[in-house]
């Protein structure tokens, strides 16, 4: 019986929980038993269960006595880089193994302020750096849908892997991710589920830690556009904790998920038509537009030429934002510390020993970037040809209401074949880093499945504040693409597969 | 392109991070950053005249901004401040003698 309370989504089990048809501690229960459940994936880092039980509880009585909230007893977690006060918070690093947030974060603090049940944390790459959730200092953690196909170590994709693995294998409603370069919407592609980037600024950075401040935006993980609105609804809003918070009203999401589409125009960039791209991929990026002509959208081919410099850009950008707000993590005020008999000893010896392989790599490499002689040479460069990529699309955007890619190049892969050149790896962020730079908001769909039997995402890219519009269109994806329902598919149920 | 490696050995004192024993392990280290770095080079060639950097999007969206007064907002969470120090004294954070 507990397994059957899976299926339902956020938005239904809103309502079974409005209509009494289960209870917020049976669902919780569920739910904590799911998370127990699919411990091989290793989503999970830790499970709150006895502060999630006593939440329940709560929204128990809040459903007796009338005074239920926005998203009342609904069971979700959050990736390990969001502090939750009182609970361990590591970012999938050992050098914050040991850290205990004496504070909350705004998203966080949000969504338990509108009823949710707080499940656990989940894996994630060490500080948010990586595209396969393999450079966690907790191990990687894997993808159910690998356990469809025979393959148990297919990622999950990164760096919040363990929000998209634990939401997929039922093991939370949803769940919040960070998207820096594609972080959210990568993950979500691979593993089925929506994933939305709002535009920077939309939801509070405060409290998350932070990879690279002008790129960084915290999102939710779903299994559908509904639960994403849901979701974003409770998130998103003027913070005034955080310097680059927005001050504009939140609409109604919900209000205008099923609007006609008539008319709206979809610009379709030939810059992502790469040669890389995998055939299946091209062929459901084709289909997705048939079905929003279909739905009376006119779609048309667009350009925006500067694409092909977006990489590279974000991999001067993001490196030198990381080595200055990694700087803090010195062993003196929080964290890990190794011994020195100086301080810059004990620095040098804690930076060693906290940080994995590829954080010192970009720290290294956003600290040339950074130095005398290289910092107009490659920062400012970057800076401006940053503007350039933003001018693209303001640009496009006078003519189109939005711009639909593929989410990733190709499905998810296992993690034995994945590249083991960084470079390589970088690669996997080419159609989502453009919407970080120019911080626009962007939403990833699932469209479809491979001939392999593995799931493959598109994307939407909107106008800044226009997350209606991403989410409207994106509803009209879901309905015409018929993904597998996770439930049904059995996703959750790790042994039978 | 390649970085010498005393410019590995000059960033990596910058960063503060100790460069691994192994002379093996360095030159990977330092072929995979001249890798990155070749890379990124091919923005050099692109006419950026009269462009200004972008630094953060914050700057496209100005008017929505807004900065808060600059008054202290709360306090006195010195035990909060100082609960995950590796060693503390006195409600201070402990580190080496830096004076002699």
């Amino acid at each position: 019986m507990s397994k059957e309370l899976l299926k339902f989504t956020l938005s239904e089990a809103k309502e079974a929980l409005k209509t009494k048809q289960i209870s917020p501690v049976e669902l919780t229960e569920a739910y904590l038993k799911q998370a127990e459940d699919i411990r091989d994936l290793n989503s999970y880092l830790e499970i709150c269960h006895e502060s999630a039980r006593e939440s329940a509880r709560k929204s128990e009585k809040k459903y007796a006595n009338g005074t239920a909230r926005a998203l009342e007893g609904l069971p979700i977690a959050h990736k390990d880089i969001f502090c939750t006060k009182g609970i361990r918070t590591t970012s999938c690093s050992r050098i914050l193994s040991n850290f205990v947030p004496p504070y909350e974060s705004t998203v966080s603090q949000k969504l338990k302020d509108a009823g949710t049940v707080m499940l656990g944390k989940l894996n994630m790459d060490e500080f948010a750096m990586g595209s396969a959730n393999l450079t966690s200092y907790y191990k990687p953690c894997y993808n159910p849908w690998g356990y469809k196909i025979g393959e148990k170590h297919l990622i999950p994709g990164g760096s919040s892997g363990g929000s998209a693995g634990a939401v997929a294998a039922l093991a939370a409603l949803a769940a919040t991710g960070t998207d820096t370069g594609g972080s959210i919407r990568q993950p979500a592609a691979f593993c089925g589920l929506v994933g939305i980037k709002p535009t920077y600024g939309r939801c509070s950075r405060f409290g998350i830690m932070a990879f690279a401040s002008s790129l960084d935006q915290p999102g939710p993980l779903t299994r559908t556009v509904k639960d994403a609105a849901m979701i974003l609804q409770n998130i998103a809003g003027y913070d005034p904790k955080e310097s680059t918070s927005i001050d504009k009203p939140v609409p109604n999401y919900l209000s205008t998920l099923n609007d006609s589409i008539k008319g709206k125009r979809v610009g379709i960039p030939k810059e992502y038509n790469l040669p890389g791209l995998d055939k299946e991929v091209n062929a459901l990026w084709k289909k997705t537009q048939k079905w929003l002509e279909e739905e009376g959208a006119i779609v048309e081919e667009i350009s925006l030429p500067h694409t092909a410099y977006a990489l590279p850009v974000y991999y001067i950008v993001s490196p030198a934002e990381a080595s200055s707000n990694l700087a803090r993590y010195d062993g003196v005020r929080y964290g890990r510390r190794v011994e020195g008999k100086t301080l810059d000893e004990l620095y040098e010896l804690t930076r060693e020993e906290g940080f994995g392989e590829e954080v010192q790599r970009r720290i290294l490499m956003g600290t040339h970037i950074l130095s005398a002689g290289s910092y107009d040479e490659y920062y400012i460069q970057a800076l401006k040809v940053r503007r350039m990529i933003y001018q693209d699309f303001e640009k496009a955007f006078e003519k189109i209401d939005m711009i639909l890619t593929p989410s990733t190049t190709s499905a998810a892969f296992t993690q034995e074949k994945a590249p083991t050149d960084p470079l390589q790896m970088y690669l996997n962020d080419i159609y989502t880093v453009t919407a970080n730079l120019a911080g626009l908001p962007g939403i990833s769909v699932p469209v479809g499945l491979t001939s392999q039997g593995l799931p493959l995402g598109m994307q939407l890219v909107a106008p800044a504040f226009e997350e209606s519009s991403l989410l409207n269109m994106a509803q009209h994806i879901e309905n015409k693409a018929g993904f597998p329902n996770l439930y049904e598919a059995g996703l959750w149920n790790l042994r039978a597969n | 392109m390649t970085i010498p490696l005393e410019t590995v050995e000059k960033i990596a004192k910058l960063a503060r991070l100790k460069l691994p024993k192994e002379v093996a392990h360095q030159k990977k280290l330092q072929k995979e950053l001249s890798d990155i770095l070749s890379w990124v080079q091919e923005l050099s060639t692109i006419d950026v005249t009269g462009v200004e950097p972008l630094i953060n999007p914050s700057q496209l969206f100005k008017k929505s901004t807004p900065t808060r007064e600059d008054k202290v907002t709360d306090g006195g969470f010195v035990r909060d401040v100082v609960s995950n120090a590796p060693e503390e004294a006195h409600d201070m954070f402990v580190v080496p003698k830096v004076v002699e």
